[in-house]
């Protein structure tokens, strides 16, 4: 029977109810008629001793209730008995489901919004009675942390972590910490603060400093990672919880210009701020006296990081009588806090800025450096000799960070840095829990905000790990052995690292991210998600109700597309096809290429699957697996004489109700013109 | 283990179409986990078989079961009954299985549902290569691993043949030249001597079929003399 | 009022900063109290629109839909709608802020967002009843005292009567609120103000109705052009001109987020309009994204650059707008007609920025927005207690706020425990 067990209904309303156009007390007396099931009706509006007092006496054998709470918009205006459901009576949060009925409102016809209603709560029903409780697991993890890097955001997650009673291993590819202030002369000395939080870095008993390390492989999965690094002295087997990585960024030449190997006039930056650090061994190079000097900067243009070094060391030659500064980039790269004002500034103290599309050429004339470009604003072939020509340089990435990509089986990022490009892991996060990206790790930035991406990394570590006691689900993602024949499918689909095996396959839960790529992808059907499970979806697909046409099932990843729907059905405009049945799934990978199928074997007109766009995915290969199987399930419905069409893959994002609306429209127009046909 | 890839549907829905009650039984061992015949499949051929003979047809009635595997009778018998109940069966085995589960519902059509193509290794989802013949006379110690049964276009047993073509064969530009990787394996290796060894030929196909093997220590229990 | 609500943080501001800032403290076990000035909750960050072309062009947009579901779900967390700060005092460290929350005309438990208020409302077109696109919020609809007839001059009662009988949502009788809270740390969260498109009078903003701001572009994509997404609406020939309201005298500092949301704009505008041609005229670009070559080299194949701001603008006799600048290979002054000018605005300071810094002892940038202790230190103001997450502090793109404002909360977090 499709209504598997028992099931308590709650009704919450009041009399406003009967103004969105459903005849409330018809409903309820429906769903008393439904088999294994009670009904209660209760006003949210009624103060919250009396609902308490109301629920108890209904859900006398208080949390192993199945509860079904079904009203319009309940998550805003029932939120107090959700709250008194899940906290006083202690409701499994796996036995409560919470359904909104506004999708049944905004027919024309009143029998079409019954209808609507009653299969909402009955699809409801279906999915809840089957659902199983997820319990929570205490786990005990080591509370040692590693921390890979250099830089100030790895130096603070490790003297924040120490604080916070872990411990700490530092390792570091250098000799010694050597951090940079990004933006700021390499000769500058460090403020007081960075001073004291390198020193504590150092000296703090909780914090093991690894230097020359490197990290050689990484088993394991979160709250478990076995680490294998190398140091001069030996091989280490270290055994973490997690880790942070913020490997200091490198300074590499700009773009090259012919420039010639050396030529005391022709300096990098860094070379530059050394020779201003100590003018005295800078012999004539800095122009003697009075004597006029020409100095040009070339292409501080990557980032505004660049830039505001190229005009901090600028600003030394403006303040000289008699010195010509120029500036020569691509675009001024301003975007960050002060720079316009700096970069102002310096013009206003004679700066020239000349911006070209490309550099200019570089030639060697009577041992000084020679510029020649064309002058954008003068209209002219320009030839310039300068007394020093100062190249820039890039801020890039750590040049161990190639390698830990593949050891540590990170999705592909911006080249050479660590976090995948999706804003799903902003700020600190990767595709496996546990591992966290800081700073320079992620992208060149100012030191305030890798500080606080530092900040970040270190409170997800604690999150995750909490001081050693980490809670994670159990039962959530859960792998029949019997079932399991080792094929190794799902440990090698799995975004987040999270399978390894014994002789059957195993999920960490700790690591586990639910997004069910493994449970849709595994041939003998050994993996369950809780609570999408395929128990669930078929019990669903079975019991769609003959009289709402067209049957349209439509799979939404809960991370875009029902946000979408949710959106749609909420502006008063969207109304959609009475046969319209939402499948909530939590991430497109789930979508099992059997659904799809079976969805036109149990009769549907057409079927939608609707995802996040690429790139979006939260488990980032989500949304690919989705489209090779609706893409594998079209071939093989043409095979079986039902035209592909029905079955439609489309993207879309959590703040697009139109895209969404525009799916469904597109498949009611199809299904219109087939009718026709 | 064994690979096998699915037949055409085309040719299923042929096979079965004049039958009403059709059982499709999976294996859970190799076809399994290179996804071609594993429960998953079974139930999506039988959604296809569904939608393709008729989903009005209050008569067809196509069940779905998947077994440890078919080549090992204790895990058909059970089936026995069950299997009786229908007009035909779909075995999404491989060849061995397929008559092995044909030996015990001699009465029914049985259906072969994949192609077992080959002994392979599974480097991917989704994707195997060949890497064995069954020639029952391994040398892979003597070719530094490569195996020129399989790999040699030409199949040859002991050493090049000269045509080869920047490291590809003459007959399939496609192909690797496996005499040129055996080389340089043993080369590798520091066993390059081997390459001066002649293996005796010997028939790939064995003109006696079926073969059999007996395990030594089980000569006495099987009654054969040796 | 004696009787004081006690939180450890109040944080002024409902947008993505304020929201993120208020989860993680309400995840590190505190009360807080979320206030907000206009009716509903989401800020600016929740009116943008997805600018996914192929992939998604991360932006950040959608980031925010999943939040204001966590922050209407979690108990810690109380919500002042259509509420500002009147008054602020200190006492013992703990800051007393008197609120003034406009009368709450709509009961949310009782409004079934039908829309018959804003139907009928006489004075809707002056804004008397507003409506948010940001669904999660409820009720969606507010009556606004500044524009409603009734709290004028006491002459209409429409929306109440219209009210469905079974809902009586509606009673304009509501007085407004006085609420007095106490907190041991105060996080400014108001956002910002785009930069007025007026500000460059010669480009004609007002004049003509084919000139548009960059947000109001946003909107338009957002909820516009019908809710199917029908594209037919997409003009042919499209100009961007950027750093309206930013790099000028007025506003010594760049956006930040203009020559990022313009050209994801331009290749949104594109994907769904193959046809169209579109131009960013601009001073310098900025890096987008995390790999800003990469997307400088794909979005230049389809989209034009101009290193140039137009100098002219006007209506030709056909209806176009006709661009003049000046080439830089050639020198000359060239022309170009547009059916479409998007003036890519910037980030100004927030309209109650003067008024709150006084409030609360605060200090403000000469550019109006309010100031940090330092750069080094961007969530913490001058006076202890008091923080900043967001825009309020200056330009920031979203992932920039979402970071800040976990940072300020954590701060905040610390400051708390130690009082």
């Amino acid at each position: 029977m499709s209504i598997a067990r028992d099931l308590d209904i709650i009704l919450a309303h009041g009399p406003e109810l009967s103004a969105s156009g459903i005849d409330y007390y018809k409903l309820g007396l429906w769903a008393a008629g439904l088999p294994k099931t009670r009904i209660l009706a209760l006003n949210p509006a009624l103060p919250r001793e009396e609902l308490a007092r109301r629920l108890r006496a209904f859900l006398y054998h208080g949390p192993k209730h199945r509860v079904l709470l079904a009203a319009l918009e309940p998550q805003r205006r029932a939120l107090n008995i959700i709250r008194l459901l899940l906290d006083e009576i202690g409701i499994n949060p796996e036995f409560l489901g919470v359904l909104d009925l506004q999708e049944a409102l905004g027919y024309l016809d009143p029998k079409t919004c019954s209808l609507k209603a009653e299969t909402l709560i009955r699809m409801a029903a279906i999915m809840l009675t089957r659902a199983e409780p997820i319990a929570t697991q205490e786990l005990t993890v080591p509370s040692r942390v590693l921390v890979y890097g250099d830089s100030f955001a790895a130096i603070k997650s490790a003297v924040d972590l120490a604080d916070q009673e872990y411990s700490v291993l530092l390792g570091f590819p250098g000799p010694t910490l050597h951090p940079l202030v990004p933006g700021v002369a390499l000769t500058q000395a460090l403020g007081e603060e960075l001073r004291q939080l390198a020193a504590q870095a150092q000296a703090h008993p909780a914090i093991r400093l690894l230097p020359q390390a490197r990290i050689l492989a990484v088993e394991g999965s979160a709250g478990n990672f076995q680490v294998r690094l190398k140091t001069p002295e030996e091989v280490l087997e270290e055994q973490v919880g997690a880790m942070i990585l913020a490997p200091e960024l490198e300074l590499r030449p700009g773009d090259a210009i012919g420039a010639p190997a050396s030529h005391p006039r022709v300096l990098t930056q860094t070379r530059l701020e050394e020779i201003l650090a100590a003018p005295e061994e800078a012999g004539d190079l800095l122009g003697t006296g009075d004597a006029p000097l020409q100095v040009a900067f070339l292409g501080p243009d990557s980032h505004p990081l660049a830039l505001r070094r190229a005009l901090e060391t600028a600003k030394k030659f403006l303040s000289r009588d008699n010195c010509q500064v120029l500036l020569f980039i691509r675009d001024a790269k301003v975007g960050a806090p002060g720079l316009e004002a700096d970069l102002e500034e310096a013009a206003s103290s004679g700066l020239i800025v000349v911006k070209l599309p490309g550099l200019p050429a570089l030639s060697l004339e009577n041992d000084r450096p020679r510029l020649r470009f064309f002058d954008p604003v003068m209209h002219q072939e320009e030839s310039l000799a300068c007394d020093l020509l100062v190249l820039a340089e890039v801020y890039g990435p750590g040049a161990a960070n190639a390698g830990l990509i593949g050891i540590l089986n990170l999705w592909p990022s911006p080249p050479g840095f660590l976090q995948g490009d999706n804003v799903r892991n902003l700020p600190v996060i990767t595709n496996r829990r546990g591992i966290y990206v800081a700073g320079p790790a992620r992208a060149a930035m100012e030191l305030d905000q890798a500080l606080a991406e530092a900040d970040a990394a270190v409170s997800e570590v604690h999150q995750l790990l909490g001081r050693g006691r980490a809670t994670a689900p159990q039962g959530r993602a859960v792998i029949d052995r019997g079932r399991c024949v080792l094929c190794l499918t799902c440990q090698r689909l799995c975004p987040h690292g999270a399978v390894s095996w014994d002789n059957r396959a195993i999920i960490n839960e700790l690591a586990c991210q639910g997004c069910g790529i493994c449970a849709s992808q595994c041939p003998n059907e050994a993996i369950q998600i809780r609570n999408f499970t395929d128990d669930q979806v078929a019990a669903a697909m079975e019991n769609l109700d003959p009289r709402l046409t067209p049957k349209i099932i439509a799979f939404l990843c809960q991370n875009s597309a029902w946000e979408a729907y949710l959106a749609a059905v909420k502006m008063h405009q969207a109304v959609l096809p009475p046969g319209f049945t939402p499948l909530r799934m939590p991430c497109a990978g789930k979508i099992d290429i059997d659904y799809l199928l079976k969805a036109f074997t149990h009769g549907a007109d057409a079927v939608l699957v609707l995802g996040c766009h690429p790139d979006n995915c939260r488990s980032q290969q989500g949304n690919a697996h989705a489209l090779f199987r609706v893409e594998r399930a079209q071939v093989m419905l043409e095979e079986a004489g039902v035209d592909p069409r029905r079955l439609v893959f489309r993207t879309l994002a959590a703040n697009a109700p139109q895209d969404f609306l525009a799916a469904v429209r597109h498949l009611a127009d199809l299904l219109e013109g087939l009718k026709a046909a | 283990m064994i690979i096998a890839e699915r037949k055409p549907f085309a040719e299923i829905k042929a096979m079965v179409a004049p039958y009403k009650k059709i059982l499709i039984v999976g294996c859970g061992t190799c076809v399994a986990v290179c996804l071609a015949g594993g429960e998953k499949e079974v139930g999506l051929l039988a959604s296809q078989l569904r939608l393709a003979l008729g989903l009005e047809d209050k008569r067809l009635e196509i069940g779905e079961i998947t077994v440890e595997r078919q080549c090992d009778m204790e895990f058909l018998r059970p089936l026995c009954d069950f299997t009786a109940d229908y007009e035909a069966i779909i075995s999404l085995a491989c060849g061995a299985g397929v008559q092995f589960l044909k030996q015990l519902c001699s009465l029914q059509p049985i259906f072969p549902g994949v192609n077992t193509s080959f002994i392979g290794v599974n480097n991917d989802v989704g994707f195997y290569t060949e890497r064995c013949r069954a020639c029952n006379n391994c040398y892979l110690g003597v070719t530094g691993g490569i195996c020129p049964v399989t790999m040699c276009p030409k199949g040859l047993l002991n050493g090049p043949c000269g045509g080869t073509i920047q490291g590809h064969c003459e007959v399939d530009p496609e192909k690797e030249c496996a005499w040129s990787k055996i080389y340089h394996r043993l080369e590798l290796e520091g066993s390059l001597d081997n390459m001066r060894r002649i293996m005796p030929l010997h028939p790939c196909d064995r003109s006696t079929t079926p073969g059999t093997v007996i395990h030594p220590a089980f000569k006495k229990r099987y009654g054969t003399n040796e | 009022m004696e009787d004081y609500n006690k939180f450890s943080a109040v944080i002024l501001g409902g947008g993505i900063a304020g929201i993120t800032a208020a989860l993680e403290l309400a995840r590190l076990g505190h009360d807080v109290a979320l206030v907000e000035k206009t009716p509903f909750f989401g800020g600016r960050a929740a009116q943008l629109c997805c600018k996914a072309t192929d992939a998604c062009q991360k932006c950040g947009a959608c980031l925010v839909e999943g939040r204001l579901t966590a922050l209407f779900q979690e108990p810690r967390i109380s919500l002042y709608a259509q509420t500002e700060l009147l008054e602020s005092s200190r006492t013992n460290g703990f800051f007393q802020l008197r609120l003034k929350q406009q009368p709450r005309v709509i009961n949310p438990e009782r409004c079934v967002d039908c829309g018959l208020c804003q139907d009928e409302c006489p004075a809707a077109a002056q804004g008397a009843i507003i409506t948010t696109g940001v669904t999660r919020n409820h009720p969606r609809y507010a009556v606004n005292p500044a524009a409603c007839l009734f709290f004028l001059d006491g002459s209409c009662r429409v929306c109440q009567q219209i009210c469905p009988p079974t809902a009586r949502a509606i009673d304009l009788d509501q007085q407004e609120e006085i609420i007095d809270l106490e907190a041991g740390a105060v996080i400014v969260a108001t956002g910002y103000r785009p930069a007025d498109p007026a500000c460059r009078p010669h480009y004609g903003y007002g004049r003509h109705p084919q000139v548009i701001s960059g947000a109001e572009l946003e909107e338009r994509l957002r909820y516009g052009q019908g809710l199917a997404g029908s594209d037919e609406e997409i003009p042919r020939r499209v100009a961007f001109i950027q750093c309206v309201g930013s790099r000028d005298k007025e506003h010594a500092y760049c956006s930040q987020v203009c020559c990022a949301y313009t050209l994801r704009l331009a290749r949104l505008l594109k994907h769904r309009q193959p046809e169209a041609e579109i131009t960013t005229f601009y001073m310098d670009l900025q890096n987008i994204g995390r790999d800003a070559p990469r997307f400088q080299r794909e979005a230049l194949r389809e989209i034009k650059v101009v290193r140039a701001l137009p100098g002219d603008l006007r209506a030709t006799a056909d209806g176009s707008l006709r661009l003049r600048y000046l080439q830089e290979e050639s020198a000359a002054a060239v022309e170009a007609d547009f059916d479409l000018v998007v003036l890519s605005v910037g980030i100004g300071p927030g309209p109650d920025n003067a008024a709150l810094a006084s409030l609360l002892q605060a200090e403000l940038t000469p550019a109006g927005f309010f100031q940090a202790a330092s750069r080094e230190q961007p969530s913490q103001t001058s006076r202890p207690g008091l923080f900043l997450a967001g825009t309020a502090s200056g330009p920031r793109d979203i992932a920039g706020c979402i970071t800040q404002a976990l940072a300020t909360a954590r701060q905040a977090s610390q400051y708390v425990k130690e009082l």
